[in-house]
C-alpha cells in the first residue's frame, strides 16, 4: 500500500484501487499521479487499475489524460472509473433517469479499455457488467475497510445504508451512463462534465426487487420532493404477491388504491397475503397480521395489533410515522429507511389483550419506537430499530 | 328441508382436514342426521381410506361431474352408520377437471335429500380450494398450534372472507396440553388473537387417533379417546348445541395430576 497526499492507493492483486482525492485541482491529481508512479516505477508491471475519481467529474479527455499516465508509466490500464454516489446522482439528474433511482445500488463507470481512443466512456447494460457492479462493491469494502478516504466510505455507506443487503440479495440495478462527445469541452465546470444518461431498459434483478428494499429514491431532501410524481411511482412498485389473475378473489386490494391521497380506512383484519397500497395516510380498524403489507404514502395507523409489513412514507417522506395499539412487527420501514426490532432474548412475552399504544418515526436515519402519549411534530426517545 | 354444506380447511397441508371431515361426518350421523362426507381433494383421495371404505370404490365424483354415473351410484353407504354416505374423489384425475359450478350444482341437490354435506377441502389455495369452497355455505378451518399452519389459516381466511364465506370457526387439532403448560405450544388465547375468530374445538395429540385411522374407523367410535370425546364436542356445537370450551388438561390419576402441575406431564390426554 502506498500513499502520497492526493493519490492513495489500495494494491490488491493484479487489481489495484487508486482514489484521486477530489478537492484539488486537476492539474495538482495529475502531477500527484505522474509523480507516483515515477517514485514507484517497476512495481507495476501489467494489471488493470480501477480509478475512484470521488466528487470530482471527469470530462472525457481528462479520462484519456489518466489513461495516458497510467499507460506510459507503468503500462498499467484503467478497467473502470467509478465516482462518490452523489456524482452519479447529479448526472442522473433528469426526469427519465430519476425513475432508475430505487435501487441503491447504482454505478457509475466506464469501461476505457473497451473504448480504445474513443474520448466517451460508455456503459451498456450487457451481462458482462454484472461483473463491474460486483467490483463497484468490493471497491467500497475496500475504501471503507482499509481506512483510506474515509470521507467516501461513511458518505457510501450512509448514502446507501442498503449496500450490503443488496449484495446479499444479489440485487444489481444497472445504469448505462453515455458520456456524449458534445460535452467534452474540458474544463473542471461540473455542468460541463456531466454525462448524459440514457434510461436503463428492464434491468437484470429488477423483479427481485423486494418490497423491503425498493426505496423512492436516496434520502435527500430534494429527490425526496421530485420522486412525488406519478412516474416514479410505477418504479417503485414491488411485484406482485399473489400468483393468481386479478378479478378472481384471490388477487384481493394488491394494486394501488386510486391516487389521491386521501386517508383510506380499513375496516378488517389485514390477513396474510394482503396487500394495501395508498398513497395517503391508512387507518387499519383491526390488526394487521403477519404476512400482510400496508404500503403508505403518509402515516399509518393500526388500531389493533400490527405484526404485518409496515411502511409508511413510502414516497420519500422522513416525516411519516407508523402507530399502532400494539407494535409487534419486526420489521418497520419509513422512507427509504428498514428497521427491525432489537432482538429480546428468550421466548416472546405474550401481552394478551393489553394495548400498549406506540409511535415508530425516523430520527437521523434510523428508525425508532417510542410509547405513544400524544401527537407531536418532533418525537424523542425510543428504542432504535437497527436498519 | 334444506341440509347445510360445510368445508373443511386449513392451507396447509396434514393438519386434520381429512381426520376432521371423517369425524365431523361420522359425528353428525350418530346424532341422527343424513349426512354425506364429499372428498374433492382429487389426485390424492384419502377421506375413504380414513373411514375404511376405500374396497367398496366404484365411482368417484369425477364420475358424477362429467355424467358417467348417477350420483346415487358413487355414494358409499358407511360401515356403521345406515345414514352416512361418503363420495370420494378420483384418484386419477387432478384438480382442473372439475369446476366450482358443477360442484356447487351438485351440492344443491345433495341439500335436497341430506342434512348436513362435509366438504373434505385439499390443501393449498389453488382450483381445487376455490372448488371446495364454492357450494359452502359455512366453513371451518383446522390449524396446529404452529406458525407455518397459522400462517396459511389467517390467509385462507382472508380468502373466505373475500369470497362471502364469513365469520368461518376453528378447530385447533393436535394440541399437547403439557407442550402448552410449558410454555413451548401456542395456547388457544394466542391464535384466537391472532386469528380473531371463533374457535368451535380444540383436539389434543392422540395415539389412539392413528389407530383408529389405521384401522378405517373414525376416532370419534372410540368412547376413551381423547380425541374422539374431543369432536363429539365439537360435533354437538355444529349441531346448534351450547358445549362450553374447556381447556386441555391431562386426566387421570393423581401423579399424573402432578406431573401436569409441574409441567412434566407425559400422557396428554383429555377433552376440550
Ligand atoms: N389429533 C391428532 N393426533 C394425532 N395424529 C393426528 C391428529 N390429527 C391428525 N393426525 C394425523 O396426521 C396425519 C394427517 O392428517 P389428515 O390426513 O387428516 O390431514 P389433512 O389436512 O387431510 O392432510 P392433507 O392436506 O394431505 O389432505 C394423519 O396421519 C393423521 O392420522
Ligand atoms: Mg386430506
Amino acid at each position: 500500500m502506498a500513499k502520497t497526499e492526493t493519490i492513495q492507493v489500495l494494491g490488491r492483486g493484479t487489481n489495484v484501487d487508486f482514489t484521486i482525492d477530489d478537492a484539488v485541482p486537476f492539474e495538482l491529481a495529475e502531477r500527484s499521479l505522474r509523480e507516483y508512479l515515477m517514485a514507484c516505477r517497476g512495481l507495476y508491471s501489467r494489471g488493470t487499475v480501477s480509478i475512484n475519481v470521488g466528487r470530482r467529474i471527469l470530462a472525457p479527455d481528462q479520462m484519456s489524460t489518466i489513461r495516458g499516465i497510467l499507460n506510459q508509466e507503468t503500462g498499467l490500464t484503467v478497467s473502470r472509473y467509478w465516482c462518490s454516489p452523489d456524482v452519479l446522482r447529479k448526472a442522473l439528474d433528469g426526469p427519465e433517469c430519476r425513475r432508475a433511482l430505487p435501487s441503491p445500488n447504482l454505478e457509475f463507470a466506464a469501461d476505457v479499455s473497451a473504448e480504445s481512443g474513443n474520448s466517451a466512456g460508455f456503459v451498456s447494460p450487457k451481462v458482462e457488467q454484472q461483473e463491474e457492479a460486483v467490483e463497484l462493491e468490493d471497491g467500497v469494502g475496500s475504501v471503507r475497510g482499509q481506512g483510506t478516504e474515509k470521507g467516501h466510505g461513511q458518505q457510501l455507506s450512509m448514502l446507501f445504508p442498503e449496500l450490503d443487503e443488496a449484495r446479499d440479495a444479489a440485487l444489481t440495478v444497472q445504469i448505462p451512463i453515455v458520456m456524449t462527445e458534445t460535452v467534452s469541452e474540458p474544463s473542471t465546470d461540473v455542468e460541463n462534465g456531466k454525462g448524459h444518461v440514457e434510461e436503463a431498459p428492464a434491468v437484470s434483478g429488477e423483479e427481485n426487487v423486494s418490497p423491503g428494499t425498493v426505496t423512492s429514491g436516496p434520502g435527500s431532501a430534494t429527490t425526496e420532493e421530485e420522486t412525488k410524481e406519478q412516474d416514479a411511482w410505477q418504479v417503485v412498485e414491488p411485484p406482485q404477491t399473489s400468483s393468481v389473475p386479478e378479478n378472481e378473489i384471490w388477487s384481493l386490494t394488491d394494486a394501488w388504491s386510486t391516487p389521491d391521497d386521501h386517508t383510506l380506512l380499513i375496516k378488517h383484519t389485514c390477513r396474510s397475503g394482503e396487500v394495501v397500497k395508498h398513497h395517503g395516510d391508512v387507518v387499519v380498524y383491526g390488526d394487521v397480521n403477519p404476512g400482510a403489507e400496508i404500503v403508505a404514502g403518509g402515516d399509518i395507523m393500526v388500531l389493533g395489533a400490527l405484526r404485518g409489513m409496515a411502511h409508511a412514507g413510502a414516497e420519500g417522506n422522513p416525516k411519516a410515522t407508523i402507530f399502532a395499539l400494539k407494535l409487534e412487527s419486526h420489521r418497520l420501514q419509513i422512507g427509504s429507511h428498514v428497521g427491525e426490532a432489537p432482538r429480546t432474548a428468550g421466548k416472546p412475552k405474550r401481552n394478551g389483550r393489553s394495548v400498549n399504544p406506540q409511535i415508530a418515526f425516523l430520527r437521523r436515519r434510523t428508525i425508532y419506537v417510542a410509547p405513544f402519549t400524544q401527537r407531536r411534530e418532533e418525537y424523542g426517545g425510543g428504542t432504535p430499530y437497527e436498519g | 328441508m334444506k341440509g347445510k354444506t360445510i368445508v373443511i380447511t386449513s392451507g396447509k397441508g396434514g393438519v386434520g382436514k381429512t381426520t376432521t371431515t371423517a369425524n365431523i361426518g361420522t359425528g353428525l350421523a350418530l346424532r341422527g342426521h343424513r349426512v354425506v362426507v364429499l372428498d374433492t381433494d382429487i389426485g390424492l383421495r384419502n377421506l375413504d381410506v380414513v373411514m375404511g371404505l376405500e374396497n367398496r370404490i366404484v365411482y368417484d365424483l369425477v364420475d358424477v361431474i362429467e355424467g358417467r354415473c348417477k350420483l346415487s351410484q358413487a355414494m358409499i353407504r358407511d360401515k356403521h352408520l345406515p345414514e352416512l354416505y361418503l363420495i370420494p374423489a378420483a384418484q386419477t384425475r387432478d384438480k382442473n377437471c372439475i369446476n366450482s359450478e358443477q360442484l356447487t350444482d351438485l351440492c344443491r341437490n345433495l341439500e335436497l335429500e341430506f342434512d348436513y354435506i362435509i366438504i373434505d377441502c385439499p390443501a393449498g389455495i389453488e382450483q381445487g380450494f376455490r372448488n371446495a369452497i364454492g357450494p359452502a355455505q359455512e366453513a371451518i378451518i383446522v390449524t396446529t398450534p404452529e406458525v407455518s399452519a397459522l400462517r396459511d389459516a389467517d390467509r385462507v381466511i382472508g380468502l373466505l372472507e373475500a369470497s362471502e364465506l364469513h365469520r368461518p370457526k376453528l378447530i385447533i387439532n393436535r394440541i399437547r396440553p403439557g407442550m402448552v403448560k410449558r410454555g413451548d405450544m401456542l395456547d388457544k388465547d394466542d391464535i384466537v388473537d391472532l386469528l380473531a375468530v371463533e374457535i368451535l374445538g380444540m383436539v389434543p395429540a392422540d395415539d389412539r387417533l392413528i389407530t383408529a385411522t389405521n384401522q378405517g374407523v373414525p376416532v370419534i367410535h372410540d368412547k376413551k379417546a381423547p380425541s374422539g370425546l374431543a369432536f363429539s364436542r365439537i360435533t354437538a356445537r355444529i349441531d346448534g348445541d351450547d358445549v362450553p370450551l374447556m381447556d386441555l388438561e391431562p386426566k387421570g390419576g393423581l401423579m399424573d395430576r402432578v406431573r401436569y402441575l409441574m409441567g412434566i406431564n407425559r400422557s396428554e390426554y383429555t377433552h376440550a
